[in-house]
């Protein structure tokens, strides 16, 4: 078989004359969802999926949006295949397989698992950075919990690829796609093949030693838990988010400190103007994060918004007339804040 | 590249449609049987060769392969990948490809090419095809010399548009023949067919796709390539010149083709009968077809390829014989529509949703609600819960942000500073509207940015506060230099900042007049906005490099200051463009930052919280992986606490707020 591109992804296949009955895949419909962050590789591994498909004789077909292609949304791909394939895109509960190179957007797509279908799901957390708006509070807006859900393989990409880690953002994607062989089937060398003809020239061997790392762990996982995907997972086992503290993980699910600013401070921050002393220059008003001053009618400041004053002192600091000052329980002048 | 199937030209084969698609499969008894051609049938050589290709990309090839001379367009999701995809496969020699400076422009210069007897695809999404819909309407009286194939791509559910409206009506509104295809092969096929329909009919045909179509990928095996067509204009003024007493005739002509057309869709091959269950039949088009496939796998469809003109009659004999007749559309009630004039009796729109993308689960939920499928326990009665067991975690949104580095990011954090109430227009920069920006209040439709700052500032009702225009450098070239000449010659009090990242960064970076270079890389005379600026008239004009706060946010209050038209160009390559300046990558020191979090107002996605440190508020954190070294958090700090990674500071000389703040300011020095 000849494998040749006429673009990036390699979807030209040119069939040589061999004989494909020989090749018969070992699963001969299915349906898979992948899932994660945009940047993340996951057009490129359902490329992969679906040239091995094609080189095995069956029909396939995938689908995925393009679009509002800023860095960091979610991307999300459906891939198909079999004897003949109408539709594009799955029902939920459809998917055999699913593929999540990024933890929570494997559990956001967690509904299109068939019952007894496996997903792997990378423990690389992407956290957003919308999930950190509540800087009164300090909760996290993100999955960052511990539990693994049923039919779910955590593997930790990076600690299975090993040595072919070192290309890192190509590599999680063939270790996933390695794993999911194990299950799938279709031959290895149409997998090599595939993935030869879809990852850049350079990256083709980290991508194949990656590709035999997560399958000979999954196999290897299999054989220790009695192939039960999320039934013997532990808690430690799902990898913490880049700089995050052990200590904050907590059973049951890490939201941040369950605390007000009352809490952390001591009590509500109250924020008072020398009425006297404001010329109305206006530097606090711009300066606030939160955007918790504003001007009177007489061009002095007030505290309009002052629930959502976090304490920095920012505009006490600021102030070219001192005239302002932050209150917590003392008396928290600028650039202490309280603490 | 010629490995590409089907390249070499055939043996002038015919562009008809009967004569496309047939290659290495079977569509008899209404099951198409795609198979991979066997190897030794020598029967058709190019069976060989099949492609896994999106629909944009079979649309793109297949008009390659049919000869066409020309592609012309202007990117838009999900519309773009054809002239792109064209422009990487073909060579320069053997297709001309335009981006084009609006739809409207595409579609002219198209006609033009026409009647000098070439083959043109004309690219454009949905809400494009209303800039170009004034030529459009007039096309069918003209006619075409060479085929004029219009791809037209529906944003059903909205991914990348700001409506989801159903272009089938431009189609029976203009009287055009309107193609739908169902997969890549249907892409591939209907696009070759069209050309051939195009010069049959002597109208431009309209492709219409939706997201789902033109961004799946499928099978697609090829067909012979055609030559070029040979031909040359010749003067035909009573065809080609629409005044009125040309423009009557034409019309009756027009009609009149209407009725033949009529007749010969009942015979058109793009439509099939699929009789199997006599209780129930459905009738589809495009993707829905096969959602209707399977959902209801023994469920009788007609096909629809043609969905303008309609085959009536064969649709009404249809109806005849099935118990119960459905319509699956997405968006409008545009068949439904037609065949309750036909006096057929049809049900679709009370089980099957106006809005939004059609997916395989709400056809099913259609059926179900309709009757024809018991609710199972495969799609209901089931909580998530069961399934996933009961230890998930609650999921939190991730949308898409403007990316680190983005130079946009500047110019909305001052504008939200000065109060303006900001027009804003389509492209990358509207996700300014978002939080923690949140500095945009109006987004219609391209280059409306600038004439509602007109209405708006003479309205004279924003209590006080100013306006502000914003667009982007390929919108301003597509539809925004006539309302600045309304702005300047009535006199309008407003501000334009024109964002010139020098790119097309939203349909992923396509070049646009401005830029010295076009769709192949090839070196094209660009156009400079700030001297259209000027010619119109615009008395204040700054240009501004927007990585430097201070200098942007004083230009944009100078600006404000001024009376009439004042205009204001950042100048900064999009973070995505390859000629991107990565510097040295910042960091935050820990014990500078205080935790004001002024930076995180930016809304890079390289500034998150650093867990590491169990303090509030939570202290700022640069994730190297992301930062693109464009200093500007560096600049607004006010405890001047991020410093570039080779260790050198950064002196946070003016912050946004002109306010020097130098770092001894800081809280624990």
């Amino acid at each position: 078989m000849t494998v040749k591109t006429i673009d990036q992804p390699g979807k030209l296949v040119e069939q040589a004359g061999d004989s494909k009955e020989a090749n018969e895949p070992a699963v001969s419909q299915g349906n898979l969802v992948l899932a994660g962050v945009g940047g993340q590789g996951i057009i490129m591994a359902s490329n992969i999926i679906s040239l091995a498909c094609l080189e095995s004789g069956l029909d396939v077909k995938k689908s995925e949006v393009h679009g509002m292609s800023q860095r960091g949304g979610t991307v999300v791909s459906h891939v198909r295949f079999g004897h003949e394939v109408h539709s594009v895109m799955l029902e939920p509960k459809q998917a055999e397989w699913i593929i999540g190179l990024e933890w929570e957007e494997g559990l956001r797509f967690l509904e299109y698992l068939k019952p007894g279908g496996v997903a792997f799901m990378s423990t690389e957390r992407r956290i957003p950075p919308t999930a950190f708006a509540d800087r009164l509070g300090g909760k996290i807006d993100y999955a960052l919990g511990a539990g693994v859900p049923r039919g779910v393989v955590p593997v930790d990409t990076y600690a299975v690829a090993g040595e072919a880690a070192a290309e890192r953002p190509v590599i999680a994607q063939t270790v996933l796609l390695g794993a999911l062989s194990v299950d799938m089937g279709l031959s290895q060398e149409t997998w090599r093949e595939a993935i030869a003809a879809t990852v850049p020239p350079k990256a083709v061997q980290a991508n194949l030693i990656a590709f035999e790392n997560g399958r000979a762990w999954y196999e290897r996982w299999k054989k220790t838990t009695g192939s039960k995907p999320g039934s013997s997972i532990k808690a430690n086992d799902i990898q913490r988010p880049e700089g995050v503290s052990p200590g904050a993980f907590r059973a049951g699910g890490f939201n941040g400190p369950d605390v007000s600013v009352k809490d952390w401070r001591g009590g509500m921050p109250r924020i008072e103007v020398l009425r006297d002393w404001c010329k109305g220059c206006n530097i606090c008003v711009i300066v606030c994060p939160e955007r918790v001053l504003s001007l009177d009618r007489f061009d002095i400041v007030v505290a309009s918004e002052p629930d959502r004053c976090t304490a920095c002192g920012l505009c006490a600091r600021l102030c070219p007339d001192m005239a302002i000052e932050i209150w917590v329980d003392t008396p928290a002048h600028a650039g202490t804040g309280g603490e | 590249m010629k490995m590409v199937a089907g390249t070499e030209p055939g043996n002038g084969s015919s562009a008809s449609a009967g004569a496309n698609g047939d290659n290495g499969r079977k569509r008899s008894g209404g099951t198409p049987v795609v198979a991979v051609a066997p190897a030794g049938n020598g029967s058709i050589a190019h069976s060989r060769h099949q492609a896994l290709l999106s629909g944009n990309e079979a649309i793109g090839l297949a008009a390659w392969h049919a000869g066409a001379d020309m592609a012309v367009g202007y990117p838009g999701t999900p519309s773009t990948e054809v002239l792109e995809y064209i422009a990487k496969i073909t060579p320069e020699s053997d297709i001309y490809v335009e981006w084009s400076t609006n739809e409207k422009v595409a579609m002219d210069v198209a006609m033009g090419a026409s009647l000098a007897g070439k083959r043109v695809i004309v690219t454009t999404k949905h809400v494009g095809l209303n800039v170009a819909l004034d030529s459009l309407m007039t096309s069918p009286f003209i006619g075409v010399n060479g085929g004029v194939v219009v791809f037209n791509a529906d944003d059903p559910g909205m991914h990348s548009s700001q409506n989801e409206q159903d272009n089938r009506y431009i189609a029976r509104f203009a009287g055009i023949p309107l193609l739908e295809p169902s997969d890549s092969q249907e892409a591939y096929d209907f696009t070759r067919a069209g050309f051939g329909v195009s010069e049959q009919w002597d109208t431009p045909v309209i492709l219409r796709t939706t997201t789902r179509t033109s961004h799946a990928l499928s099978r697609v095996i090829a067909s012979p390539a055609e030559q070029h067509r040979s031909g040359e204009f010749r003067r035909d003024p009573r065809k080609y010149v629409m005044l009125p007493a040309n423009a009557r005739p034409r019309h009756v002509a027009h009609l009149e083709r209407l009725s033949r057309m009529e007749r010969w869709a009942e015979e058109a091959p793009f439509n099939r009968e699929e009789l199997r269950s006599k209780s129930i039949g459905v009738i589809a088009s495009g993707m829905s077809y096969q959602y209707v496939r399977d959902v209801l796998p023994h469920a009788s469809v007609f096909k629809l390829g043609l969905t303008f003109p309609l085959p009536k009659e064969s649709l009404t004999n249809f109806a005849s014989k099935v118990d119960r007749l459905f319509v699956v559309e997405e968006l409008e009630p545009y068949l439904e529509e037609a065949l309750k004039l036909l006096g057929v009796p049809v049900e679709g729109k009370e089980f099957f949703p106006r809005y939004g993308e059609l997916s395989p689960h709400l056809v099913r939920v259609g059926f179900q609600a309709a009757g024809i499928l018991e609710p199972s326990g495969e799609t209901a009665g089931e909580t998530a819960g069961s399934v996933a067991g009961p230890s998930i975690d609650p999921v939190g949104p991730r949308f898409p942000l403007l990316c680190s580095g983005c130079s946009h990011a500047t110019t909305f954090f001052v504008l939200r500073e000065l109060d303006a109430v900001v027009t804003g227009d389509i492209g990358c920069y509207t996700l300014g509207a978002t939080d923690p920006l949140s500095a945009m209040d109006t987004c219609l439709s391209m280059g409306s940015s600038v004439g509602m700052a007109v209405g708006l500032a003479k309205a004279g009702s924003t209590g006080g506060r100013p306006v502000v225009a914003v667009l982007g450098d390929s919108t301003f070239l597509h539809a925004g230099i006539p309302p600045l000449i309304d702005a300047v010659h009535r006199e309008a009090n407003l501000t334009v900042v024109i964002l010139d990242n020098g790119t097309t960064a939203m349909t992923g970076g396509q070049p646009n007049p401005a830029n010295a270079v076009d769709i192949r890389g090839g070196s094209v005379p660009k156009v400079d906005i700030p001297a259209i600026c000027k010619a119109i008239g615009v008395a204040s004009l700054a240009v501004v490099d927007p990585y430097d706060v201070g200098a942007t946010r004083r230009a944009i209050e100078n600006a404000i200051s001024k009376d009439g038209v004042s205009v204001v160009v950042t100048v900064r390559a999009c973070a995505e463009s390859p000629e991107k300046i990565r510097g040295p990558v910042y960091y935050v020191d820990i014990d500078s930052c205080d935790g004001c979090q002024l930076c995180m107002n930016l809304g890079c996605p390289a500034l998150v919280w650093d867990l590491s440190l169990d303090v509030m508020p939570k202290r700022v954190r640069i994730d190297a992986t992301l930062c693109s070294g464009c200093t500007v958090c560096a600049q607004i700090c006010p405890q001047g606490a991020i410093f570039a990674s080779s260790s050198q500071l950064v002196t946070a000389s003016t912050a946004s707020t002109g306010v020097s703040v130098s770092s001894n300011q800081g809280g624990r020095q």
